[in-house]
Parts: structure tokens; C-alpha cells; sequence
């Protein structure tokens, strides 16, 4: 997997009809394979660094023409000798192309593997390699900004900087054990241990950026919820500016979850419709209203939608209130065209019929997914960045709580823990079963 | 003369190397200027320490003999670290120097197989690259097919003090000249080193009264397992400072300092510098600590610990007299500094073994290392190797003896004598000073180097820690009895029915807390007791320790094959080729810890050979 020193071959571009496609071949000995798929049309031999128009042959001869780059490792993004090959965007000239690169010895790509060998070779580190395929997913500005960062390395000096502060930590440690306390002057527990704490809120604040790194990467799902009757489908269409739902009177029209993406500012946000609460012996309604419940635990944010009326919520409200209370949840009232409405505190009105209330709604919902990350601040967008951080955070409290108990030799046990988290993060000491897992979710060809 | 081993040295490395190839089986010769110096102690007059008492317990788990000699010749024994968690631990006996040699030589003669010979080591004796014995400088030549080196200083031993030079180990004593010339020509890489050491005062010329006496005693403590009866009288050491007149009278000399005039070749050690490197290096500092050490009771040397220097005799003079207490103290002896020859210890094998000449160990000084126990340590696992025929290999996460000796031959001693520290070791937590007894006993035991008393103990105590450990989930009901005696030890009482293994944890109770407030729980000797107690205070941390060592030991279980071709795995870069193709690490653990090497080298490699292991007829990987 990955560390073989073989010639792998992909398609970097995506499959299907194009102006072009690039086919790209990486690994020591990478030219010999070239050489058995590709000649130059001018006599002269090609050379690394320069791109050179060549025709593209297989057994039953020419069949192609395009354009090679050739660069020579270990100055490549793999840190090996690289070949791009750029040709005609057409399925069958593709494969016939990589079928002659098999033939002439190289092997498929796994997924990702292109960047798992610049990893091996140091030219970019794990965290780093995650952002190219966030680079790759980014759904807004602000995802494609911080996958940009990320490759730049600025998540990385983020990371180097907790790493630092953890080895102060220790060293501080490993001083109380070997010196007697005359001989060196020593910072005060205290002191350290503050230390330790401040390194702690640190690499937690950094984890609690996931939520909204994750929203600008990925997008979100924001799912409407509430009772039957109660202006759900309506407010959808108004959120996505079409009618993409019906709408009627009947309580009980939608009965299946009903999904559209959509912008709000520079956020991709994907709605889902679902069928109102109630009590129902109606089987299909009762399979949607199952189906409505798993979205829910799965969505980024609730719209809890209650019916305008003059009085308290309703059981059937009453209960979705309690049962969505410890999820992400924006409470809206919809219909306050009505007369007589009362809305309560806290609770966002609007009004789909005439429009109003709509944008600030979204507003709300962009700056609830977003969180209190500042526009320009810096974001993780990996679930596992996000769990390693946090176990930076824990062992170093551990350490923090250990100190008076154990002394520092125990305290300075669960700081190196700490370290191994941060290490880990970065693919300092990540085990090849970890490795495996973060490339497997990339695209073959990258 | 025909012997099975022969040992050249009769430092402390010297004695643990004889005494434990000798009662393996083999005829060993003790080969050594002055058979009166076996066993001396030419440095400070104690033994133990932070990180040093963890290995004198631990040779003493394996049937060393350091631990009994210095038990019998303990003049006063002091726990060091005690505030600090019980990890670091240590001890440290100060003892009488003439007593300790005396002791040594008569456990030593008290070997059979084992012969001492008077003599200089001229030349190693090789037959087609393997040892086949010692020739000495009289012309006598020991045949042997194994020779443990333990030269100590002796090799190319130059002293300094102030500007004068002269030729010698130690004062006192010759320096192995010829040896050393002789070991460049069989192939060994030697490097330079120096080490200080303290001026002697006359006791009765300090003011004893304006000198208060250090605390921290313990009356019987010891560190052999084997109860060793103290042959003196105990002997008070007393402390003082140094102050800024005393600074300034050194920094007014260190134009004269051979360290500081570059007349010293060597390196010199960074953890207990000379007192001018400690007022140069610490200018901000008022005041150093100096203990004032009687050597014993047959002598009237006091050694001044902490007042390491190579300054000349008349600086030595003036900064000793403007110390509190030693205004009016005569000076016996001054400080000097030797410089010494020391063997790259990176072309030994884990038993200390040369890699290049067979039948040759080295162990103690001569290896680069500093102090008496570290000495001692290798002077054993070179003894005992040499009668196993194989290394005798003691792991990081089993005795600091194993992290000791892997340092040496896979990191080398980075231009300073090495020196072992509790922060040297990864598993802290379970390489206690406590329990090097429960770590390594069953191995001495093993190796029939362990007697059947001291063996019984053992067992007697591991039954009764067996005991209190099946004990700890017994229950304790806050019955109003039971809540008062709470109150009697003057603890918080329980509101609810809690465990003795709950009530442990508490950091003030001990065992006889469990026993006071439930007496049927088992009577426990003090040293077991203390194990259960340690077991319930501390299981989260050792449970942590634990998992650390065990993935250490994971990657010590993995061996790389003696003929690897490190090229054959792609993705190694020319340094780290370079880096293994010279260190030849024969574990992936052991390639961990090498200088240079990165993680993902380490991955690579791993998986490498997991790759061969599931498939060994695939072969190197550019094959496929």
C-alpha cells in the first residue's frame, strides 16, 4: 500500500467526454514506462522540465497525440519522477492509454496515493495532504480558503506551536526528576501547570472549529422540522427562492423527505423537507415520519418550525421542543401574516407567504452553523484532527491532575501522550492503518 | 595461564564483570595495577543517586555485588526525591572508603574460579580476528578466549591542575599506555573525554558548628535485598554554600583553568559540571550547594561534593577559604581534572560485545560513561554475556540497566560522558526502585546467581503482595464503628460502603489504615505493604505506563533481518540509508531510537517487514 517503490499510473481528471483528460504516472523508472506508451513527434528525445507534444502508441499502434511533462524527482509533489500526460478527453483513448501504461509495467493507483508518496517523502505533511482533498471537496470560499491555509501550513504552525509548548512542558518535568531541587531553578508547579492548562483550552478552542471548518468544506445539512400544518414546506420553498415542495392546506402533505441545495452567502446548504409530526395510522406517513427522525439526528442544524397562533405550543410541539432541545436548533414561527399571532422569546419570525423575515432567517442559520469562528479565523475540517485534539486536551489536564498525585514522572507520561496526539496529527508517528483509512477517502489520481 | 575469561580492570566494572563470569562457571583472572585498589572508590565516597540507586538495586536483583558491599560499608543512607512521587525515587549511601574496598575484596576472594593477577595489560592477544588472550607488560601471556575490558580513566590518562600536567589514570596511579596503543591497532574507534574532580579537606580544620547537617536520613535503610549488616559506626555529612566572593575568586582564575585555556582536549561532563563551568554557565546564581563528605573512619579526607575544578593551587586555596565554615580549612589534596581514552561504545553489541572482535567485551568507563554504578552495570551485563555466549539483554521497559546499555550501543555518549538520569528512561513509572527486585529477580534467580534465602524471601513477599492485592475489593460498610475509626485516623469518613482499594487511594492512608479499620484484612510485611498500596494509589498511571511499555515492547519484538538492504525499501532518504547501513539496528525499536531517524522511516521499515513476514518468498519489494 503506497510505499512500494512501483510505477503507479491514474486518470487525474474526471471520467467522461472532455476537452482533454491527464493521465499521470508516478515512481523511480517512471520514464521507461513513458517510453513504452509515448514518442515524441519531433525527433529530438524529451527531457524533464519541459513539456513536449508526443504521439500516443499501444500494440495496434498510434492512436493519439498529447502533450508530456516530465519532472524529475525528488523535486515533485510525490518526491519521485512524474509523468503527466495530457490528451484527448475521451473514455476509450483514456483507458486505451492506461491499459498501455499496465502493459508497459506500471500499476493502478490506489486512491490518494499520489499524495501518500509526497507524505513518505516528506514534501508535505498529513495535515497538509487532508486539505488537498479538502481543496478538492471545498463548497464555499471559505472552505477552499482554509484547505489553501492548510496546505500552506498554517494549520501545521498551529499545531508545531501546542507541540512546543507541550515539550517546554515536559522538559520542565523531567527537570524536577534528575536535579535536586538547589540546583537548577525550577519554575514553580504553577507555573506549569498553567502552562499545561493554557495548551489545553488552546488545542480544544482549535477542535471546536471542526463544526464550522467541516460546514465550509463540506456544506451543511439544515433540516426543517415540526409539527403537521405548520408552514415547513412553504418556508422551504422561500429559503431556496422556488417552489420545490407543495404546499396545501391538508395537514399531512409531505409524507416523504424532500431535498434541494442552496446558497446562503457563500454557504452550501442542503435543506430536507420532512413530513410533519403527528399521530398517524397511516403507514407511508408513519415510515416518513421514521425517516424525518434519522435526518434529524444527522442534520447540522434544526429549523424547529412551530405553528402561529395565538397561544402556547401545542403536546405534539411541546414534545419536539423537548426532544430536539440538546440539538443544534433555530426556533422558527412561520405565518405571522396571520392576525393575532403572538411569537414567543427567542423565536425567529417570518413570514414565507410575503417574504419577510426570509433573508434574516438565513442570516441565523449561516452564523449558527458557523459559530463563533471569526470570518478570517483559522479552522479544522477533519473529524480526526478534531478527536486528536481534543486527546491533546485531555492528557494534558491528565497531566495537570497527575502532578500533585503521582509527581511529575506520571505527569510526564501523559504529556507525551499529548505529544503523540499532535505527532499524529501531522503524520509524525501516524500508523500505517491510520494512513490507510485518511487515503482511501481520496480520489484515485490525486 | 589458561582461563575461560580474563578480566583487565579492577574498578567497579572491573569486580561485577569477575564476580558474575566467575559464578557463572568460567575460570576468570583479575588482571589490575595494585590488587590493594580493587574496588576503590577514587571519586566521591557514596554510591546511589538519582537514577544510579535504581541500578545498583537492580544488579543487586541479579546477583551483583555492589548493593551488599556498599550496604556493609554504609555510613549514613538518605532518600533522595521523596517529595516528588514515587518513581524517582532514590537512594543514596554515603560510605566509608576504606571499608567499601576491603568489603569487595574479600567477596571477591571469596569466589572460586576467580584469580587475581597483578600486572599491566600490554596487548590484546587475537588468533584469525578473535581474542585469544592478554599479554602482559612483564611478558606473561594469559590465554583466553574472552577479555573484558575495564579500564576505567587508565587509557592515555592525562591529569591537569591548573597548568601543570602529568601523566596517570588517577593520582596515584600509571596509566595504560601501551593498552591503548594496542587496542587503536586491533580496530577499536577511541575518542577523548575528561572528568573533574573535588579538592579533600582536613576534618578537623572545618568549623563543623556553622555547618548545619543535612536531613532526609533513613537509619536502616539499605539497597540490597539480601540483609547486609553496616560494618561501621555512622558518619553525619554536613552542608554550606558557596557565596559571591567565592564566585569572584573563581572567575579572577579562569585564565588559569586548563578547561577554560583549551588545554583540555576532552569533553567535558554537563550534569555535574566543575564550579567554575556552574559560575560561568550560571551567572545569575548566588550561591552553589556543597556537601562536606567525611570518607570514612579510618581517614581524616573530607570530600567537597560540588566543588568539581581543575583551577590551580592557589585559586583552589582562596575560593575554599571564603566559604562559610572552611575559612580556616587545610587542603589535602586539590582538585584536578584527567583526561582519558574512551572506546566508541556504538561498536558494541546489547551484551557489550565488540562487533568487530570477537571474545572482546568492554564495559564501565573505558565505554564513556561516568560514576561508579553505571560502571558496575555494564562490568555485569558484560560478565554475564561473555558466560551465556550470548547477550544478556535486559529491555527499556524492564531496568534502567537495559535503557543504560541500549543508549550506549545505539546513541554512543554524544560527546560528554554518559551519565544515568531518571529522564533517560521512558517507563519511569514502572522501573521503581521498589520493585527492581520484582522486575529482575526471577532472571538472576534463572541464571543461579540469586541464594536460596534471599530467593525464598522473594517468593514470601510476592505471596503476601498476592494477598492484599486479592484483598483490595473487600468491602468497608460505613457501619458507625467503622465511621468512627475514620474519625480516630483522622480521615473524612465514607457516607456510603466503599473498598479497601477506595480508601488506599486516599493519599494519607496506608496499610495500617486498612488494618485499623478492618483487622481482619491480612498482616502485610512493610515491603509488601507498600506494593499493594502502590498498586491501588497509582493504577491509573501504571496502567498507563504499561500500555507505553508494551507498545515499546511490540516494537522490540520486531526484528529486521541481520542482511537487509535498506535501499530495497523505498522511500528511505540518503541520510537515513546512511544512519542504519552504520548503526545496524537489529529491532525496529532499536532503529526508533537512533539520532536522525524520522517516524515515517520507522513506518515505512514497519511495514516493510510486516509485508515480508506475510509473504517471505516475495523478497525485497522492487522484485514484485
Amino acid at each position: 500500500m503506497g510505499t512500494r517503490g512501483d510505477v503507479v499510473v491514474a486518470l487525474s481528471t474526471p471520467w467522461g467526454r472532455a476537452a482533454l483528460a491527464v493521465v499521470r504516472l508516478t515512481g523511480p523508472g517512471c520514464e521507461a514506462v513513458v517510453s513504452q506508451i509515448a514518442r515524441p513527434l519531433s525527433g529530438a528525445p524529451w527531457s524533464y522540465g519541459r513539456p513536449r507534444r508526443v504521439a500516443l502508441f499501444d500494440a495496434d499502434g498510434v492512436f493519439d497525440d498529447g502533450v508530456l511533462v516530465l519532472a524529475k524527482g525528488p523535486a515533485t509533489v510525490t518526491g519521485e519522477d512524474t509523468a503527466e500526460l495530457g490528451l484527448h478527453g475521451n473514455p476509450r483513448l483514456v483507458e486505451r492509454l492506461i491499459a498501455a501504461a499496465l502493459a508497459g509495467g506500471a500499476r493502478l493507483a490506489d486512491p490518494g496515493e499520489f499524495t501518500r508518496r509526497g507524505l513518505l517523502h516528506g514534501k508535505l505533511d498529513l495535515v497538509a495532504a487532508e486539505a488537498v482533498g479538502q481543496l478538492i471537496d471545498a463548497t464555499s470560499d471559505d472552505g477552499v480558503r482554509l484547505a489553501r491555509a492548510a496546505i500552506d501550513g498554517a494549520l501545521t504552525a498551529d499545531l508545531t506551536a501546542l507541540r512546543e509548548g507541550l515539550i517546554d512542558a515536559a522538559a520542565e518535568l523531567e527537570a524536577r526528576l534528575d536535579w535536586p531541587d538547589d540546583e537548577l531553578a525550577l519554575q514553580g508547579d504553577a507555573a506549569v501547570v498553567a502552562g499545561l492548562q493554557a495548551l489545553a483550552d488552546r488545542a480544544r478552542a482549535l477542535a471546536a472549529t471542526y463544526r464550522a471548518g467541516r460546514v465550509w468544506v463540506h456544506g451543511a445539512r439544515v433540516a426543517l422540522v415540526g409539527a403537521v400544518n405548520a408552514g415547513k414546506s412553504s418556508l422551504f420553498n422561500a429559503l431556496l427562492g422556488t417552489t420545490r415542495a407543495i404546499v396545501h392546506p391538508t395537514p399531512g402533505t409531505t409524507r416523504d423527505v424532500v431535498e434541494a441545495t442552496t446558497r446562503f452567502g457563500d454557504l452550501s446548504v442542503t435543506l430536507l423537507d420532512t413530513a410533519g409530526e403527528r399521530v398517524t395510522d397511516d403507514p407511508i406517513e408513519a415510515a416518513g415520519l421514521a425517516l424525518a427522525r434519522e435526518l434529524i439526528a444527522d442534520a447540522d442544524l434544526l429549523l424547529v418550525v412551530l405553528r402561529a397562533r395565538g397561544a402556547a405550543p401545542d403536546a405534539v410541539e411541546a414534545e419536539l421542543l423537548a426532544r430536539t432541545a440538546n440539538a443544534p436548533r433555530l426556533i422558527v414561527c412561520n405565518g405571522v401574516d396571520r392576525d393575532g399571532v403572538v411569537v414567543p422569546d427567542g423565536v425567529l419570525a417570518t413570514s414565507a407567504l410575503r417574504g419577510e423575515g426570509i433573508e434574516a432567517l438565513k442570516h441565523a442559520v449561516a452564523n449558527a452553523l458557523i459559530g463563533g469562528v471569526a470570518a478570517d479565523g483559522r479552522a479544522i475540517a477533519s473529524l480526526r484532527q478534531r478527536d486528536l485534539l481534543n486527546t491533546v486536551a485531555e492528557q494534558a489536564e491528565d497531566a495537570i491532575s497527575a502532578l500533585p498525585i503521582a509527581g511529575p514522572a506520571a505527569a510526564a507520561e501523559a504529556v507525551m501522550d499529548a505529544l503523540e496526539a499532535i505527532d499524529a496529527i501531522t503524520g509524525a508517528t501516524t500508523r500505517e492503518d491510520v494512513l490507510d483509512a485518511v487515503f482511501k477517502r481520496f480520489c484515485i489520481g490525486k | 595461564m589458561r582461563f575461560d575469561c580474563v578480566v583487565v580492570g579492577g574498578g567497579h566494572a572491573g569486580c561485577e564483570a569477575a564476580a558474575a563470569a566467575a559464578r557463572m562457571g568460567l575460570s576468570v583472572a583479575m588482571v589490575t595495577f595494585r590488587a590493594s585498589e580493587i574496588g576503590r572508590l577514587s571519586c566521591n565516597p557514596a554510591v546511589g543517586g538519582l537514577g544510579k540507586g535504581h541500578l545498583v538495586r537492580e544488579l543487586d536483583a541479579l546477583g551483583g555485588v555492589m548493593g551488599r558491599v556498599s550496604d556493609a560499608a554504609c555510613v549514613q543512607f538518605r532518600r533522595l526525591n521523596t517529595r516528588k512521587g514515587l518513581a524517582v525515587q532514590a537512594s543514596r549511601a554515603q560510605v566509608d572508603v576504606h571499608v567499601y574496598p576491603r568489603v569487595m575484596q574479600r567477596t571477591l576472594a571469596a569466589i572460586p574460579n576467580l584469580t587475581i593477577l597483578e600486572g599491566e595489560a600490554a596487548a590484546l592477544r587475537l588468533d584469525a580476528g578473535r581474542v585469544a588472550g592478554l599479554d602482559l607488560a612483564d611478558g606473561t601471556t594469559l590465554h583466553a578466549p574472552r577479555v573484558i575490558l575495564t579500564t576505567g580513566t587508565f587509557l592515555a590518562g592525562v591529569m591537569h591542575c591548573g597548568m601543570s600536567t602529568s601523566i596517570g589514570g588517577r593520582l596515584g596511579d600509571q596509566a595504560a599506555h601501551k593498552l591503548s596503543s594496542s587496542l587503536r591497532d586491533v580496530g577499536l574507534r577511541l575518542g577523548r573525554l575528561k572528568t573533574g574532580t573535588v579538592p579533600r579537606l582536613r576534618r578537623d580544620s572545618i568549623a563543623w558548628d556553622r555547618v548545619p547537617e543535612q536531613e532526609d536520613r533513613v537509619p536502616d535503610g539499605r539497597f540490597s535485598f539480601t540483609p547486609t549488616a553496616r560494618e561501621v559506626a555512622p558518619i553525619p555529612v554536613h552542608v554550606t554554600y558557596t557565596n559571591d566572593a567565592v564566585h569572584a575568586i573563581i572567575r579572577g582564575g579562569l585564565d588559569r583553568s586548563p578547561l577554560f585555556t583549551g588545554k583540555i582536549e576532552g569533553v567535558g561532563p554537563r550534569y555535574c559540571p566543575s564550579i567554575e563551568d556552574k559560575v560561568v554557565r550560571f551567572p545569575d546564581r548566588g550561591r552553589h550547594l556543597l556537601f562536606l563528605e567525611p570518607e570514612g573512619h579510618e581517614t581524616d579526607r573530607v570530600y567537597v561534593n560540588g566543588l568539581s575544578t581543575s583551577l590551580p593551587a592557589d585559586v583552589q586555596e582562596a575560593m575554599v577559604h571564603a566559604v562559610e565554615g572552611l575559612e580556616d580549612a587545610v587542603i589535602l589534596q586539590h582538585g584536578y581534572a584527567v583526561e582519558y581514552d574512551f572506546a566508541d561504545p556504538r561498536d558494541l553489541d546489547h551484551g557489550l560485545q565488540h562487533r568487530n572482535v570477537p571474545g572482546l567485551w568492554l564495559a564501565g568507563q573505558v565505554n564513556g560513561t561516568s560514576g561508579y554504578e553505571e560502571a558496575a552495570a555494564q562490568g555485569l551485563i558484560a560478565g554475564l554475556s561473555a558466560a551465556l555466549g550470548e547477550p544478556f539483554v535486559v529491555g527499556r521497559e524492564e531496568g534502567y540497566l537495559g535503557v543504560l546499555v541500549d543508549d550506549l550501543v545505539s546513541k554512543g555518549v554524544g560527546g560528554e560522558p554518559y551519565r544515568m538520569f531518571t529522564s533517560r528512561a521512558e517507563h519511569r513509572l514502572l522501573l521503581r526502585e521498589d520493585n527492581a527486585d520484582r522486575r529482575l529477580m526471577p532472571r538472576g534467580r534463572a541464571l543461579g546467581l540469586v541464594d536460596d534465602a534471599t530467593w525464598g524471601a522473594f517468593e514470601a513477599r510476592e505471596a503476601a503482595i498476592a494477598k492484599g492485592v486479592a484483598w483490595l475489593d473487600h468491602p468497608i460498610l460505613p457501619t458507625e464503628a467503622v465511621v468512627a475509626r475514620f474519625g480516630e485516623l483522622g480521615l473524612p469518613p465514607p457516607r456510603k460502603p466503599t473498598t479497601v482499594r477506595e480508601v488506599l487511594r486516599r493519599p494519607e492512608a496506608t496499610w495500617d489504615t486498612v488494618r485499623a479499620l478492618d483487622p481482619s484484612a491480612p498482616e502485610l510485611s512493610p515491603e509488601a505493604a507498600e506494593q499493594v498500596d502502590i498498586d491501588a494509589k497509582y493504577e491509573g498511571y501504571i496502567a498507563r505506563a504499561v500500555r507505553h511499555a508494551d507498545h515499546a515492547s511490540r516494537m522490540e519484538g520486531v526484528s529486521l533481518p541481520p542482511d537487509v538492504e535498506w535501499s530495497e525499501i523505498g522511500g528511505l532518504s540518503t541520510e537515513i540509508l546512511h544512519r542504519l547501513r552504520t548503526a545496524r539496528p537489529e529491532t525496529l525499536g532499536q532503529m526508533a531510537r537512533l539520532p536522525g531517524i524520522t517516524p515515517a522511516a520507522v513506518n515505512l521499515v514497519a511495514a516493510w517487514v510486516s509485508r515480508r513476514s506475510a509473504n517471505p518468498r516475495r523478497g525485497p519489494l522492487t522484485a514484485e
